[in-house]
């Protein structure tokens, strides 16, 4: 295999080994892991589709991966095969200032996106907070979203075009720089189907102007009950901040030890919240009606962001979070789901209570305005019974998340993680239907296999394999 | 055989299951009064019925009309339905060709919380009624209140409107059906029930595959139940929208033989100037300008635009990318093999 592709690409463009099978196994989300066969490095889409053509020919499983930054396993290899990794398609390769959009291959990093366009007084809207280091590719596989996102949507509203190859190795083209158009919406298919349906590996984005007016503040709270109310009472009068973010006394301490952040005593939670817009009159009411909300809740302390840098400073406790938490213990299951923001309150008190039950660590910090928990256990992945309580917990989390009437993930994707969690939203033919669509693009499942979609035949006996061998 | 104590000529199914034994037993169904090209050419009807296929029309336009129109509208059903009757004879002679005027039950409000910005309806409800019951909370839909043209599908059911995703003038600011809805229950043309998307205000599990039935003209399913979010009234931008009454032909604005087109910012300015004497409303903020064109002429295109034209049989949409149209068909193939719903729509 290796020789072949070594043919096809260069060798300096093949990896392979211990040590690669050891890197490339799983993603963030380590619970979970498979070894890949070898590892490509194409540069350019034909490169793509010279290697998926080749796994076709040869029955090889293929599954793309970014920065391998994200948390359900979406760029595991299940089935082992090639991870075609887009670490060396980092180019911008056009910037359209006018038309307010940009084309950039796959592996081109978020930050980076926005980064090259602020003179222009432009972003790209969707901020994972892992935006430092993932991709543009990873981004739209999983359909990122970000702290921003409850005021500016998720990835697929900044997405106008797309080339992609297909899981034949067919490359193909759809939309352009001009948003929508008639016909089925395909690149709102194709955006956030986890590289199931094929490897993006370029794309027009939109460009969105940043704001002229942004009001920061971090507000400390005496209790998460008081905090999560908050939130609650903040959406419920119809203000939409740009970003609604909470932080529990867990990513509080771990902050501390990492970086000798401090907060005012009694703190046992942290909201982030930021308002924006172009009118100060305007942005200026709505930090004050929000506030106005916190004082009633018993807020104790507020901090404001008057420039910049103090703006920046605000957002690295939310920013640097679970970071963080690496100095809590050697694994971190990072969790997603999502709830009515109104149930925040009761979803934060089941939080606590299943991790105490399972006796390991929790800590929180989640956009709190879009009712998108991210309940994060640290544990020792080496320990059998901590991986197996961590499972466990997760999933009577996101057991209660449905039952509120919310969703097993929220950005974080399906992946491998809750493959057998999906059926707890949807029924069998409305499952039936997602596997359908499935294989009229990806007929042969060789693309990014036992992804998504509960009991896919051939991933139950790997999946005994990969869950808990780690290290 | 469809039951016919589920309706008659002039009645409605009455639920979900109802109305999905009426889907299962149908051939072919030609559904919504302005969408389907063909379904009032009484020469194919005739076929149907040669053929003895269990053809089903189904018509809303009653429903699809403001409150004060509506008597006016159910007339024009019924109208045209005598049309056919005259144009094929007694109904008797139709053979298993079912005429239903559709108003099923499904246009309740399902729940609502305000307090998360988030309500399900069924699918039949107007929109002026939804965005009635959602004033009283402070929230709305954010469809604009000004502009003739870009506003039509906001005086259409839930349903339709969301079937043709039409552009409006608020689309730049607030996004379209496609980022207000979070679910939906859908009717698969073999009669099943699915659930795409869900209630949550974020989600992204599974494919999205509700984004594919919005815009999707009701090829692919029939949308039962809609869940959306909504927008507070405060946060409802005003449109700059800009009309040009005086090329104002119609009354209505679907009498109209419409071009709609959407152009990169660098082409707007030529391509109003290329539309001067047709145009009928342009939308600065999302590039989207509205203009009579009918079906013998066209306008000048431009890289990387679309089209979108009402009252011009074939030329109503065209795809220029063949593997757009290729996988398209993929698509329609999985939800509806038999090409039961609105086939011809969208050419295949």
């Amino acid at each position: 295999m290796v020789q072949e592709l070594h043919d096809l690409l260069g060798a300096d463009s093949v990896l392979s080994g211990v040590a690669i099978e050891r890197v490339y196994d799983c993603d963030a989300y380590t619970v979970d892991r498979s070894k890949p066969a070898c590892v490509v490095l194409p540069s350019t889409t034909e490169d793509v589709a010279k290697v998926v053509k080749w796994c076709n020919q040869n029955d090889v499983p293929f599954t793309a991966r970014g920065a391998g930054t994200g948390l359900s396993g979406g760029s595991m290899p299940a089935m082992g095969g090639v991870v075609i990794a887009t670490k060396r398609m980092t180019e911008i390769l056009e910037i359209d200032v006018e038309n307010r959009c940009l084309l950039a291959q796959s592996g081109a990093v978020n930050a980076r996106l926005s980064d090259s366009v602020k003179q222009y007084g432009l972003h790209f809207a969707p901020d994972p907070s892992s935006q430092s280091v993932s991709t543009l590719g990873g981004n739209i596989a999983e359909n990122a979203g970000g702290p921003h996102t409850l005021k500016y949507g998720v990835t697929v509203q900044h997405i106008l075009g797309l080339t992609l190859v297909a899981p034949d190795g067919e490359i193909v083209k759809l939309g352009g720089r001009v948003a929508g158009g008639p016909g089925y919406d395909l690149l709102a298919l194709f955006v956030g189907s986890e590289g199931t349906l094929g490897l993006v590996t370029e794309a027009w984005i939109k460009l969105t102007p940043l704001p002229t007016v942004i009001r920061t503040i971090l507000i400390s709270f005496p209790t998460v009950r008081a905090a999560t109310q908050t939130v609650a009472d903040i959406i419920a009068t119809g203000t939409i901040p740009a970003a609604l973010e909470m932080m529990d006394k867990g990513i509080l301490n771990a902050l501390s030890a990492a970086f000798g952040l401090t907060y005012p005593e009694g703190t046992e939670a942290l909201l982030l919240i930021e308002c924006d817009g172009d009118d100060a009159t305007t942005v200026d009411e709505e930090i004050e009606t929000v506030r106005k909300i916190c004082e009633s809740n018993g807020s104790s302390s507020i901090a404001t962001a008057a420039t910049d840098a103090e703006r920046a400073k605000l957002w690295k406790a939310r920013k640097s979070g679970v970071g963080a938490m690496g100095r809590l213990a050697p694994s971190v299951v990072t969790h997603d789901g999502v709830i009515p923001r109104s149930k925040l309150p009761e979803m934060l008190d089941h939080v606590y209570a299943v991790a105490a039950k399972h006796q390991i660590g929790v800590a929180n910090l989640f956009h709190a305005g879009d009712g998108n928990l991210h309940p994060c256990f640290y544990f020792d992945d080496r320990d059998p019974k901590q991986v197996e309580s961590v499972v466990a917990a997760g999933e009577a989390i996101i057991r209660r998340c449905v039952d509120l009437g919310g969703s097993v993930t929220g950005e974080h994707g399906i992946g491998i993680e809750k493959s057998d969690l999906i059926g707890l939203m949807f029924d069998e033919p409305s499952l039936d239907l997602q596997r359908r669509v499935r294989d009229a693009f990806n007929s042969k499942a060789l693309c990014n296999p036992c992804k998504i979609l509960p009991s896919q035949k051939g991933c139950t006996e790997h999946k005994r394999r990969w869950r808990g061998t780690a290290w | 055989m469809v039951g016919e104590s589920l309706f008659d000529f002039k009645g409605s199914p009455k639920s979900i299951e109802a109305l999905s034994e009426v889907v299962r037993e149908a051939s072919t169904i030609y559904y919504g009064g302005f969408v389907s090209r063909e379904y009032r050419r009484p020469s194919r009807i005739r076929q149907y019925a040669e053929l003895d296929q269990k053809l089903l029309l189904l018509d809303d336009l009653e429903w699809l009309a403001p409150p004060k129109r509506r008597e006016e509208a159910r007339k024009s059903v019924e109208r045209k339905i005598d049309d056919l009757r005259t144009a094929l004879g007694d109904t008797s002679d139709w053979g298993n060709v079912k005429p239903l005027r559709l108003r099923h039950s499904l246009r309740q409000i399902l729940s609502y919380q305000p307090e998360d910005q988030v309500i399900t309806v069924g699918s039949r409800i107007s929109i002026q009624d939804l965005q009635k019951a959602l004033a009283e909370h402070g929230q709305c839909l954010p469809f604009a209140e000004a502009g003739f043209y870009s506003r039509i599908s906001s005086l259409w059911t839930v349903e339709e409107s969301l079937a043709m995703n039409l552009p409006h003038n608020l689309e730049a600011q607030c996004g379209n059906w496609r980022d207000w809805v979070l679910g939906m229950k859908v009717i698969l043309p073999d009669g099943t029930v699915v659930t795409c998307g869900s209630r949550a205000v974020k989600n992204v599990a599974g494919y999205d595959l509700q984004k594919l039935i919005i815009g999707s003209r009701q090829t692919l399913g029939i949308i039962a139940e809609v869940t959306l979010r909504t927008l507070p009234v405060a946060a409802r931008p005003s449109p700059n929208v800009q009309e040009f009454p005086e090329n104002r032909k119609e009354k209505w604005p679907r009498a109209e033989p419409l071009w709609i087109q959407r152009t990169l910012r660098t082409d707007f300015p030529e391509a109003i100037k290329a539309a001067e004497g047709k145009l009928l409303e342009v939308d600065p903020a999302s590039c989207t300008l509205w203009a009579r064109v009918d079906a013998n002429n066209d306008l000048p295109r431009f890289a990387d635009d679309w089209v979108l034209r009402t009252k011009c049989g074939e030329r109503n949409v065209q795809f220029t990318n063949p593997t757009y149209l290729e996988f398209m068909k993929r698509i329609k193939q999985v939800f509806d093999p038999t090409n039961k719903l609105n086939p011809g729509e969208f050419g295949f």
